[in-house]
């Protein structure tokens, strides 16, 4: 227990602040401990997931075929639930009171709340997995979308009320520091406070409608209302079903311009066109819902086209705003110290061995690729056809919130290790070559998991993938290959996830405490810089413009590629 | 990273007022997010013929 408790201690003042050594911010005591709470329990939330990981994926791999159907679905939702739920909304909660308190230099008000938002989210997470783990028939496991009338049991829905409900609780003391300094004022919020604040909104859209679905399919379970409109149901599940995952997004990019400016040496290149984005992902990012509904009987063909083409490609144009504004930022802050030879110098001589800074670029460079051009296709009515419930939807989820938000999360795991718990890596080694194993092995497994599902239309939710699926005539088998590579990868990915951990929890039990003032090496050459001095338009932005270019082209060369899959769709069977 | 000092607000650019409403922002959006998704949705819903 002495341990753990001495995870909680750092010098303060007689007012219970520090200042970080890292970021020069001051930072209370009551912000630094809740942060390490929630940040804690994610970690936890990760590796519970991760072992799930490792069972599913061998499963998948029919070559291995670990588990049988009925032990599949289980897993699967067990999986799910840990690593796309609980390890995210954990870390989110602390990434708002990094963006909140942490940044404006308060205290952490009710703080009391915090700790009751934090117990009653950790009774909700418990409660989810112990009623997955004892589901018993007629109630199905319900992985992530437990659509009714499929029945699951009443205590799922209940425990997953009580964590949503909990996040609430644990939200209201970021609400309440934005509050207290916005109050009364035209005062500018920072960059990174502004977006986390986004991020809250986003969050508190989803969490009603989540809140709205599970309580209209849990009065049905326990009897107190005799049926359930499916089709409201799941209107409702994907505002907290999609939703859960945009709040990923958001705190994902407030993570990169935190990150990218700490460890890289980044600078806002515009402050307006960042927030113009932020405001464009407030309004537009939640209707992307509506894609899950693209096949779906009752919502008309209008609806489906408002939210998903015109008022979503709000959304994709934000998100091609930070694309360029992130790169740009690094490219004009390292130019600006010097740090920036001909087209890419910025870019090769930036810290790629702090684990940190290599695993905020490969998230942003990830997301972008594999996960940001795969959204568009699919949130869009024609190709989407191509994607639909296939094993390729898999691929762009894994590639949006595993290669983009988890490694974005890693990131600033490692980097709350140094600043916040002050402990030395165990291993710089292999603290380092966590990102390049974890970002190289999961970029290789979502690859193939995408080109399973558009080139082979396999599947996505069944255990058995290349043989014996009930009810199809068709044969998967030339996806064989494809599963071979898919397999081994996904083991080298869950071994480079296990490696995090060990490295994780290994330096925080036994890592090196750091002293007073040490930065950890985290900081870039010549150290942390506020904005200013020389004015961005005369810095040379060349290198950012032709990675935009590389980017447009292979966006433009899968878009056209997905409508060509397209026209060969009405083939088959022909 | 950001500017935090409060001036005056004639000296602040239109852009920047407006974002600094940030609580007006999120209304805004919240009302279009339930009349686009929820509201229209909902609408198109309850609007099917019973069988």
């Amino acid at each position: 227990m002495s341990a753990i408790a001495s995870l909680f201690r750092n010098d303060y003042d007689s007012d219970g602040f520090r200042t970080c050594s890292v970021t020069g911010l001051d930072v209370h005591r009551s912000v630094e401990n809740h942060v390490k709470l929630f940040g804690l329990t994610a970690v936890i939330a990760l590796a519970f997931g991760g072992i799930f990981a490792f069972t599913v994926a061998m499963t998948r791999w029919e070559f291995i075929g670990f588990l049988d159907p009925g032990s599949y679905y289980t897993h699967l939702s067990l999986h799910a639930w840990n690593l796309l739920i609980f390890w995210m909304v954990f870390m989110e909660i602390a990434i708002l009171y990094v963006g909140g308190p942490m940044v404006l230099g308060r205290t952490l008000p009710l703080r009391r709340l915090a700790t009751a938002g934090w117990v009653i989210m950790a009774l909700g997470a418990v409660g989810v997995n112990a009623s997955i783990l004892l589901t018993e028939a007629p109630n199905e496991a319900p992985l992530l979308t437990a659509y009714v009338p499929l029945p699951v049991s009443p205590w799922f829905y209940g425990t997953a009320i009580v964590f949503l409900l909990g996040t609430t609780i644990a939200a209201l003391p970021f609400f309440a520091t934005i509050w207290l300094e916005t109050r009364g004022t035209r005062r500018t919020l920072p960059l990174v406070a502004f977006g986390a604040f986004i991020t809250g909104i986003i969050a508190v859209e989803a969490i009603l409608g989540g809140i709205a679905a599970f309580a209209y399919a849990f009065a049905w379970r326990i009897d107190l209302i005799a049926s359930v409109d499916p089709g409201i149901y799941r209107q409702l599940y994907w505002i907290i079903g999609h939703g859960s995952q945009q709040i990923n997004l958001l705190a994902m990019i407030t993570v990169w311009y935190f990150l990218t400016h700490v460890v890289g040496g980044a600078v806002v290149v515009s402050e307006k066109i960042s927030r113009t984005a932020f405001v464009f992902y407030l309004f537009f990012i939640n209707l992307g819902a509506a894609h899950h509904l693209l096949v779906d009987p009752g919502v008309s063909a209008g609806w489906r086209i408002w939210n998903t083409s015109y008022a979503f490609y709000g959304a994709a144009f934000a998100s091609m705003i930070h694309a360029f504004a992130i790169p740009a930022g690094i490219e004009a802050g390292r130019r600006r110290r010097g740090q920036g030879g001909g087209l890419f110098g910025w870019l090769t001589s930036a810290p790629w061995g702090n684990p940190v800074f290599a695993a905020t670029v490969f998230s942003i460079i990830l997301f972008g690729f594999l996960g940001g051009i795969t959204g568009v296709v699919m949130g869009q009515m024609q190709v989407n056809m191509t994607w639909h419930n296939t094993f390729a939807a898999v691929g762009h989820f894994h590639a949006t919130v595993v290669l983009g938000t988890t490694l974005a999360f890693m990131g600033l795991v490692f980097f709350v290790i140094k600043t916040m718990f002050r402990r030395d890596f165990v291993s710089e080694t292999l603290a380092a070559a966590v990102p390049y194993a974890y970002a190289g092995a999961m970029s290789i497994v979502t690859l193939m998991m995408m080109y399973a599902g558009i080139l082979y239309g396999v599947p996505r939710r069944t255990a058995e993938v290349v043989r014996n699926i009930p009810g199809s005539e068709f044969s998967f088998a030339a996806a064989i290959p494809i599963f071979m590579i898919f397999g081994l990868f996904a083991v080298v990915a869950i071994a480079s996830g296990a490696l995090f951990i060990l490295v994780s929890v290994g330096s925080l039990l036994f890592g090196d405490r750091l002293p007073g003032g040490d930065d950890g090496g985290l900081l870039p050459e010549g150290g942390l810089h506020a904005d200013g001095g020389q004015p961005i338009h005369a810095v040379e932005l060349r290198g950012t413009f032709t990675l935009c270019l590389v980017f447009l082209a292979v966006f433009i060369a899968i878009y056209v590629l997905n409508w060509y899959l397209v026209t060969q769709l009405w083939a088959i069977g022909a | 990273m950001s500017q935090d000092q409060t001036r005056d607000a004639a000296d602040v650019p239109a852009m920047q007022r407006l974002y600094d409403r940030i609580w007006l922002l999120a209304l805004a959006a919240f009302v279009f997010f339930l009349v686009a998704y929820v509201g229209w949705g909902l609408l198109d819903l309850t609007s099917l013929p019973a069988r």
